[in-house]
């Protein structure tokens, strides 16, 4: 029997049965629409979430933050003291794999910068070279501090284009311009990139763009008086090593800090993990009411097939009657029943792509900008062939085994 | 000397409805010749639908051997079988039995779709044979479109477009009025005229007496009446 024909009854019953055949095809337009959005979704959620790592400096950055002084160690922790550079002097004497450091000296989230009357409120750091490579940052214009402005103590900054456009979008370029930290005046010798992303009028990367960077000794001799620094991040450009390297830090520490255990060296290793994990929950979860959705639509279309050729026994029989094999019904059925399914993929992938505008269009805040990708569409689709084909297999084996005699007979 | 068409040798059909066996047909011997025109005549329950049934391939005998063309079909598969219904014989019912989403020249093109003729070949033949029955203006129509005889007309036309060993009609005036009946039973004689062989299976006498032989059958058995 040619496809072709098979198709053609497939159309015309359907044609005949509109309302009958878009119900039973609704099932599978959910599943596949369900399935569809989901990916679009989670594709867009994992590119903002390798972005973000990436922007805080990947994998390859371990972040040495305070942690809890245990109890039996309270008694003398003022022994402790705080991170200096004499901990960077001992990690890089002991440990050659570390690739870059990066001492900071935070100022606070917001602090006042000020230019003539304006003023804003951002996180000023002090910090050397090695902050460009390992929080993934990139000068638009201008230079970045170097070392010669930490051994002169210059009273040079870096603005974020937060502070850049609050500060100077009226006047100009603010390259070579002063703007007053603290009370203090600083030279302008270069202005980050800009970073943005997100959705509509949300930047989850806005943080990055809140930002100040003067030298580090110059934060230390006008601003904290001291020489502690506030954060200590290294990067280890080889990811195999990173957690071995960042157990081996832990440890010099530990002897710098006199062996009380108040610093905890953490990876950006573990976020990926977290997120990793968390996504694959996600994804099981609407893996699940997706499956249910195709399975509500296969088990809808195995009931209208049944009904369908229980309406037909007598045509079944003519069919026999004049040279149609069992093979030859079987197919015409499975035709009919993955036909429903085929619409229903189409019509699905289309409401998926609506459904994902409609809700990127209502929800606009902390939502990731949906990625579509045809691949994934297409999967969606060929499951739901799928579906078409499973379950047109029992009404289809029934009616392939109709006897002719009877079946002629039915009225 | 006309070659036979089919040889039933002591054809026997058992039915088991559990506790006890019903004979429908008890060693029917039986030849059908190449350009008879045959009736077969019987009150129900005679037997008569399931000598149909087994000559038309659409069940197997329990005992007996049945030729078709000279070969032994008594023991073939349902598939098999199928392809002979397809290819060498013809049905038209009581009821017409077209399918009503199709229309003329689809119901007519049916069995070539089975028997893989390709789409131009179909057409050409099944317009040839609508002319023949006198429905060549009347292809496009639906069915429920056409009066009964034409119906039956357009099921002859389908019965004949694989130009069949024979052809079965059961009782094909049944559902017709006189008149229309008469021209039915005419286009089945002008066929017969041109070489078809036309087994008319009925239990109206009157039907039956317009052929050239016919056998009666009951209580399982096979009488010659006239031939």
């Amino acid at each position: 029997m040619s496809l072709l024909h098979g198709i053609m009854v497939g159309c015309k019953e359907m044609w005949a049965h509109k309302m009958r055949s878009f119900l039973t095809m609704l099932g599978v337009i959910l599943g596949v629409a369900a399935l569809g959005a989901m990916f679009a979704f989670m594709e867009g959620m994992i590119a903002d979430m390798q972005k973000f790592i990436r922007e805080t400096g990947g994998v390859e950055r371990v972040t040495c933050s305070s942690d809890q002084i245990p109890e039996d160690q309270l008694a003398f922790s003022s022994l402790n003291r705080q991170r200096r550079m004499k901990d960077i002097a001992a990690l890089k004497s002991n440990i050659p794999d570390i690739d870059e450091y990066s001492p900071e000296v935070s100022l606070g989230r917001d602090y006042p910068v000020q230019h003539l009357n304006k003023t804003v409120r951002v996180e000023v750091r002090g910090v050397t070279m090695g902050e460009l490579a390992l929080r993934n940052y990139e000068v638009e214009k201008g230079r970045f501090i170097c070392d010669l402005d930490r051994v002169k103590r210059q009273r040079v900054c870096v603005l974020g284009t937060y502070a850049s456009d609050e500060l100077f979008g009226s006047y100009g370029d603010p390259l070579g311009r002063t703007v007053r930290i603290g009370g203090k005046n600083f030279k302008v010798i270069g202005v980050l990139k800009h970073y943005q992303a997100g959705n509509g009028g949300f930047n989850f990367m806005s943080w990055k763009n809140r930002i100040v960077f003067i030298p580090l000794e110059t934060t230390w001799m006008v601003f904290t008086h001291n020489k502690d620094i506030t954060a200590l991040d290294i990067q280890v450009k080889d990811t195999a090593k990173v957690a071995a390297i960042s157990q081996l830090a832990q440890q010099v520490l530990f002897h710098t800090h006199r062996h009380i255990s108040c610093l905890q060296m953490r990876t950006n290793e573990e976020m990926v993990e977290n997120f990793s994990s968390r996504t694959a929950a996600f994804n099981i979860t609407l893996g699940i009411v997706a499956s249910i959705s195709m399975l509500v639509g296969g088990i809808g279309i195995m009931n209208i097939m049944l009904a369908s050729i229980n309406e037909r026994i007598r045509e079944i029989g003519i069919r026999k009657a004049i040279g149609a094999r069992n093979i030859d019904i079987l197919s015409q059925v499975i035709v009919e029943a993955v036909l429903l399914s085929i619409l229903g993929g189409v019509l699905g992938v289309g409401v998926s792509l609506l459904l994902t505008k409609f809700i990127t269009f209502f929800v606009k805040e902390n939502l990731s900008t949906p990625i579509v990708k045809p691949e994934q569409l297409l999967f969606a689709f060929s499951v739901s062939v799928v579906v078409g084909i499973i379950f047109g297999i029992f009404p289809a084996f029934k009616a392939s085994q109709l006897d002719p005699i009877e079946a002629l007979r039915h009225e | 000397m006309a070659r036979p068409v089919v040889e039933l040798i002591d054809i026997c059909k058992t039915y088991d409805t559990g506790a006890t066996a019903f004979e429908a047909l008890h060693k029917v011997n039986l030849t059908i010749d190449e350009g008879e025109f045959l009736a077969i005549i019987g009150p129900s329950g005679s037997g008569k639908s399931t000598l149909m049934h087994i000559l038309g391939c659409l069940d197997k005998p329990t005992s007996g051997i049945m030729k078709l063309e000279g070969r032994d079909i008594s023991k073939l598969g349902s598939n098999d079988l199928a392809a002979i219904r397809n290819k060498r014989i013809g049905f038209v019912f009581q009821t017409f039995n077209l399918l009503p989403r199709f229309n003329v020249l689809q119901n007519v093109e049916l069995p070539m779709v089975y028997g893989n003729v390709s789409p131009f070949n179909r057409r050409k033949r099944a317009m040839e044979i609508l002319e023949t029955v006198g429905l060549g203006d009347r292809w496009h129509h639906l069915p429920q479109e056409l009066s009964g005889g034409q119906r039956q007309r357009a099921a002859v036309a389908r019965a004949l477009v694989m130009n069949p060993a024979m052809v079965f009609a059961d009782e094909p005036t049944g559902n017709l009025d006189t008149k229309t009946g008469a021209q039915i039973m005419q286009l089945f004689k002008d066929l017969n005229d041109k070489g078809h062989t036309i087994i008319l299976v009925t239990h109206d006498r009157d039907v039956a007496s317009q052929t050239k032989r016919q056998i009666e059958i009951r209580d399982g058995r096979v009488k010659e009446v006239k031939g």
